[in-house]
């Protein structure tokens, strides 16, 4: 029963609706914890350039995302 | 935002809201709308129902128009699918950082495009009017169409200091006379000047101000 959910499951997610939606779900999952640990470094007193080490982007790009009183 | 709708208003656009939700479409139109006044009864739907523009009419045309969209699973089902506990992820989330820092984070609008600068946020989480979502939360929000805001914001300022009552909003959706919700109308043999006329005059109770 429960490798039948599993196989179920496997070819649901062949189909590209629920797919690419699950991705796009993961992506905001993703931003929203991002903007949850960058807001708790800055409010540590870290600097744009480490975060963005970090998260192996540019400090740029993080300052960009993430600044505030946008 | 949408802060000068008096009550009866207010339930027609969340009327409209959950037949754009159950149509599966991702923004609500001014045809949504008229839908919603035709559903929340009262002298309003009376004078639409009495021109052939029932509840029934009414969804028929927007789904041959418009069509229905495609059932979309709600973030936390979508991530199960993934293999995600979103509930346990939020838990844990929550215990870190605090459940206030956990709803901030969700409800700011998050541009989706680095051109596309967050001018105003239309309701929680949405920006710009974009439908958007927050996995955080396991909540979706609609967008609201570019012309009904017009048309919304239209109706408030004329009703101003008074609230928008359901007649405020059908005329306003008249007097911009461009959307789904007019040509609807108008393909239905419906007279929009008369309605119009008809709208301004009837004893509309809290009508009077905005029509």
């Amino acid at each position: 029963m429960r490798q039948l959910a599993t196989l179920a499951e496997a070819v649901d997610s062949r189909e590209p609706e629920t797919g690419l939606a699950a991705v796009a779900a993961l992506r905001t999952l993703v931003d929203e914890l991002e903007a949850l640990h960058v807001a708790n470094a800055r409010s540590r007193g870290w600097t744009w350039q480490a975060i963005a080490e970090r998260l192996g982007v540019s400090r740029q790009s993080v300052h960009k995302k993430h600044r505030r009183g946008r | 935002m949408f802060d000068r709708l008096d009550p009866a208003a207010r339930d027609v656009l969340d009327r409209a809201a959950r037949q754009a939700r159950e149509l599966h479409h991702r923004h609500v139109g001014t045809e949504h709308v008229l839908l919603g006044l035709v559903l929340a009864g009262g002298p309003v739907a009376r004078l639409l129902t009495d021109r052939g523009c029932g509840p029934r009419d009414v969804h028929a045309e927007i789904v041959n128009r418009v069509g229905e969209g495609h059932p979309q699973g709600r973030p936390g089902e979508l991530l199960a699918g993934l293999g995600i506990d979103l509930a346990e992820v939020r838990r844990r989330a929550e215990a870190t950082f605090g459940a206030e820092a956990v709803a901030q984070v969700a409800l700011r609008p998050r541009p989706r495009h680095r051109h596309w600068p967050v001018v105003r946020r239309w309701w929680p989480g949405c920006d710009g009017g974009r439908p958007c979502a927050s996995a955080l939360l396991d909540t979706e929000w609609l967008g609201c169409a570019p012309r009904l805001k017009r048309v919304i914001d239209a109706a408030q300022l004329r009703a101003t200091p008074a609230q928008v009552s359901p007649a405020g909003l059908l005329a306003a959706i008249l007097d911009e006379g461009h959307g789904l919700a007019c040509r609807i109308l108008a393909d239905r043999g419906v007279d929009l000047p008369g309605l119009r006329a008809a709208v301004r005059s009837a004893p509309l109770p809290g009508g009077q101000a905005s029509a």
